[in-house]
């Protein structure tokens, strides 16, 4: 496996850039990290590095992504979040599929439905034994097999020791929140995570709604507009002064 | 910008109103019945009085733009209209096309019954429609031009035919009976003078048939003197008078040559329709601005409407929150095994 085919556009990837300096000696971290370029795509990518360097964490923490209502994106970006976090720190990072309603980061990922978190709620099992790896150092928490009564399962995370059981485990947790209003676990959820992120899908949610989100949120959250596209042509936002 | 974001995002609803509007217009314009012009000018007489202005504020109106006033404003009337109506072949026409007056919205097939309804007698079509149908503009300082636009040339010939020889008789009229009053006020006035002079006369033949010594030119006797003075200046009066009453019994008797015009060019029946092409870019025009108006409209309800973000400062704006990072739109095949972004 050589590094020609990783895209140019994405090169300041550390793990890249160590297995090249280290030759063929890193060649499973080499493929790894190309497995992880195809799971994001670029423009993706990007806007995850954007938000990191904007949250400004060193390297130890909890994200949660979430959203208004469905569809806005917090599965994709909460994937590229961990993605990031590995492939340009090197660290060890947990995506955790909260959305205990209508669970669906496995899928999106190709991987187990379970176990997961509903099971881990119901023993004194250690996260280590439930967690899948996605690629290289990022492993999937799913929100497990059973179907019950999501706010109970929350609670009960929020009582029992699997969070702090991910904290000392993985560098990074990052939460795929369920939406703050179509979910009645929404806010509760976001609450147990130290920063919860907003994606906001330009078009999607009308901004009254939004602010009811946000006004759900502890803190305001640092907000992801996902989905932007300037339907105005370039030549056109140029002559009227919008250079973006 | 968030007006041109729904103006690209939506480009039917900007182009479909433009469209439906210049194909009404297109419609509208198809179905009018061809139409013919014929135009008469008439030569204004500045000399006649008149055609001069007399109020100083109006001193340098041109002749021909007191007499295009005039034909305008008695277009307006309903007797004037009915009579050159009558005088021309336009009522005999409307009696015998009865949809032929439909003009404006009316011609609209589908509307054409909501009008139809409105319709009165051949009078009240004419009266309607004739100001409509003539235009008069002036030619220059004494030429006016009358133009009238009807559904076949010999209708636009004589109805413009018309429209000049009521006008004359109008203004005939109107001088007639300026100069029959004139005519009863001198014959009164000479009636008097004639009267006074034959007094006078009677005075002074009585005087000298009692005083045969005095010449008749009264001479050295100062009666004889004053009375005949009296006669000279009685005779003065009423060859004023006579003069005066010749001059208006000739007035009455031609007034038919002082109507101030003379017609420079009948109207003639033309076999050649008006072109269509100019009423179509025309109609086609007001399409266009209808249709762009309508746009506009859509498309700030639109704008109106949409009450989502779609772009950062709407965040600001709204939520006085900033955006930490934009991620622009990927399609599903850039996406690995995550879903797109687009909608």
């Amino acid at each position: 496996m050589t590094g020609e085919v990783v895209p140019s556009r994405l090169a300041p990837l550390s793990a890249l850039h160590a297995a090249r300096s280290q030759g063929s000696t890193r060649d499973k971290e080499l493929d790894d990290a190309q497995a992880a370029l195809q799971l994001v795509p670029p423009v993706l990518l990007r806007g995850a590095r954007e938000v990191l360097q904007r949250i400004g964490q060193n390297g130890h923490g909890t994200y949660g992504v979430t959203s208004t209502v469905r569809g806005e994106g917090r599965t994709s970006i909460a994937t590229a979040l961990a993605i990031a976090e590995w492939l340009d720190h090197e660290r060890r990072v947990v995506l955790v599929d909260l959305d205990l309603e209508q669970p669906s980061l496995h899928e999106r990922l190709g991987l187990r439905e379970g176990p997961g978190i509903r099971d881990l709620v119901q023993g004194h099992n250690s996260v280590e034994d439930y967690v899948q790896r996605i690629v290289g150092d990022v492993w999937l928490l799913s929100a497990g097999r059973s179907r019950g009564d999501a706010p109970r399962g929350l609670n009960r995370l929020a009582e029992s020791t699997i969070l702090s059981q991910l904290s000392e485990w993985a560098d990074v947790a990052v939460f795929d929140l369920p939406p703050l209003l179509e979910s009645v676990t929404g806010a509760e959820a976001a609450r147990l995570c130290a920063t919860p992120i907003l994606v906001v899908r330009a078009g999607v949610a009308p901004m009254p709604q939004v602010k009811e989100a946000v006004g759900r949120l502890a803190a305001p959250p640092p907000v992801i507009l996902n989905g932007v596209r300037s339907a105005v042509p370039r030549w056109l936002r140029r002559s009227l002064g919008d250079t973006r | 910008m968030r007006f041109l974001e729904t103006l690209f995002r939506h480009p039917l609803v900007a182009i479909l109103p433009v469209l439906v509007c210049l194909l009404v217009a297109g419609g509208y314009q198809a179905s009018q019945p061809k139409s013919y012009t014929s135009t008469g000018s008439l030569y204004i007489d500045a000399t006649v009085p008149g055609n001069s202005p007399t109020n100083t504020a109006n001193q340098y109106v041109d002749p021909s733009t007191l007499q295009q006033s005039a034909i305008e404003e008695l277009l307006t009337t309903r007797s004037f209209a009915i009579a050159v109506g009558a005088k021309g072949p336009l009522a005999a026409y409307l009696a015998s096309h009865p949809r032929a007056e439909s003009t404006g919205l009316a011609a609209v097939p589908l509307l054409s019954n909501l009008f139809s309804s409105s319709k009165g007698s051949v009078d009240d079509q004419i009266a309607n429609n004739l100001p409509n149908m003539v235009t008069v503009v002036t030619g220059g300082p004494q030429v006016v031009n009358i133009t009238v636009t009807a559904p076949s040339p010999s209708v636009a010939a004589g109805t413009a035919q018309a429209v000049i020889d009521e006008y004359a008789s109008q203004t005939t009229a109107a001088l007639t009976s300026t100069d029959q009053v004139a005519v009863r006020y001198y014959d009164q006035q000479l009636g008097q003078a004639e009267a006074t002079l034959q007094q006078a006369q009677q005075q002074l033949s009585t005087y000298l048939a009692a005083h045969p010594t005095v010449p008749a030119t009264g001479v050295g006797n100062a009666s004889a003197t004053e009375l005949a003075q009296a006669v000279t200046l009685d005779t003065t009066s009423y060859q004023s008078v006579l003069s005066q009453y010749q001059s208006a019994e000739l007035s009455l008797a031609n007034v038919a040559s002082q109507t101030g015009f003379q017609v420079l060019d009948a109207p003639s029946a033309s076999a050649t329709p008006v072109s269509s092409s100019k009423k179509l870019l025309e109609t086609g025009l007001a399409g266009l601005v209808v249709g762009l108006l309508v746009s506009v409209l859509l498309i700030t309800a639109l704008t109106a409407a949409d009450r989502t973000s779609r772009r950062a400062e709407d965040i600001r704006r709204t939520l006085g929150l900033e955006v930490a990072a934009t991620i622009g739109r990927f399609p599903p095949s850039a996406a690995g095994t995550l879903r797109g972004n687009e909608l």
